[in-house]
């Protein structure tokens, strides 16, 4: 018994000698906030200073009070909600819904589910166009082509519709400019392209050497930060839709955000396995 | 699978530094009025919030981990030694010492 029990604490010890050798040192964080099932994206709405959240596995959003740090409300959505974006001019948060083929807007004074918008398809990533008070929803399409829904934020009906090659993986708009960037993928390359929002016409697409991830705007800068697997971040200048700069981050970037305070681009990474 | 943060300077557009997370985000939100960034963690159910101004490290960033497989295969490799090796040794010995004592109880029965 006792060399059994012997054997067993070595194999603990041993294992416990494998994971801390595989495992890098884990952050301290401020808070840990539960939320719903499989949370997938989120959106800062700048009036209520609060945090809406995406529960893809159950159809939900949450609303997380920044002063609080704590969900205030649970919000039930459609199917699969994905992407969200906030339209601060109408005070409200778009949520792509890719299990229903809807889009929930939400009112952010009630935080009550205000209208329900059939896409058609497959909705994905959302961009707000503060210029003209649209909501670019990209996504119905495939791999190699996208349309992108360009929807009235007052009367809620689409009002233009626009192809882009490649599968939208994120949007951002350029405030300065009155443009939207998209990311998108094709099976063999990635480019970013640019849509003036005047005629909603592409005006440039900028090829890249991986794939994109996650993009940003930088409006101080008039730049655009496109987060790429395998390890780059990509700085596009707004003037001349050029890549200016690529800076190594690390492995495998997820996302990415804009931090006006400190003039510093965020992003989060995971630690790829190598074999 | 763990991850982590990266800062980039946007003047400069090199990296600040790094800050290694529990977990990896699938998103990640900056709160203007707060100067928070919240970390949507996909695979915990659970939002993180950092302040903007944590201290970050400024060692070389991370390198990919060893890998999945050699882990494994090691893994699997110190559980054979350490509990399908002993654990064999033990039945061989059982079966051989329930061995010798049949005989014995056959010689015992033959001389009987």
């Amino acid at each position: 018994m006792a060399r059994l029990l012997s054997c067993r604490l070595s194999a603990c010890v041993a294992v416990s000698i494998i994971i801390s050798l595989v495992t890098p040192v884990s952050a301290e964080v401020g808070t840990v906030i539960p939320a719903g099932n499989s949370p997938y994206q989120a959106v800062y709405d700048s009036s209520t200073n609060k945090i809406y959240v995406t529960n893809s596995a159950d159809s939900s959003v949450s609303i997380i009070s920044d002063s609080a740090n704590a969900v205030v409300a649970t919000l039930t959505v459609g199917r699969l909600p994905w992407n969200i974006v906030y339209d601060s001019g109408k005070g409200t948060i778009w949520v792509a819904n890719a299990g229903s083929n809807t889009i929930s807007v939400i009112n952010d004074k009630t935080n009550g589910v205000i209208k329900t918008i059939n896409t058609g398809s497959f909705p994905d990533p959302l961009a707000y166009d503060s210029g003209k008070g649209e909501i670019f929803l990209a996504g119905p399409g495939s791999i190699n082509q996208s349309s992108v829904l360009i929807i009235n934020d007052t009367s809620y009906s689409t009002i233009g519709t626009l192809n882009v090659n490649g599968g939208i993986v994120g949007c951002a708009y350029d405030s300065n400019k009155n443009e939207v960037f998209f990311a998108c993928r094709t099976n063999s390359n990635s480019s970013v392209v640019v849509v003036d929002d005047r005629n909603d016409s592409i005006v440039s697409s900028i090829s890249l050497a991986n794939y994109v991830q996650s993009i940003v705007y930088d409006p101080k800068r008039g730049e655009v930060f496109v987060a790429c697997t395998y390890d780059s971040v990509y700085v596009i200048s707004d003037s001349t839709n050029q890549v200016t700069a690529t800076i190594t981050v690390g492995n495998s970037p997820q996302d990415i955000t804009y931090d006006s305070s400190l003039g510093e681009i965020f992003l989060v990474n995971a630690i790829s396995i190598a074999d | 699978m763990q991850g982590y943060l990266v800062a980039i300077n946007e003047n400069t557009n090199s990296v600040i530094g790094w800050l290694p997370l529990a977990t990896t985000p699938s998103c990640i939100v900056y709160d203007s009025s707060k100067q928070e960034l919240f970390l949507i963690n996909l695979f915990n159910d659970t939002v993180s919030v950092i302040s903007d101004s944590v201290t970050l490290s400024t060692q070389p960033l991370p390198t990919p981990v060893p890998g999945l497989t050699t882990s494994f295969t090691a893994l699997i490799v110190i559980i054979a030694l350490l509990f399908i090796l002993p654990a064999t040794l033990t039945i061989v010995l059982i079966v051989t010492m329930l061995k010798r004592r049949s005989r014995r109880c056959t010689n015992v029965d033959a001389i009987a």
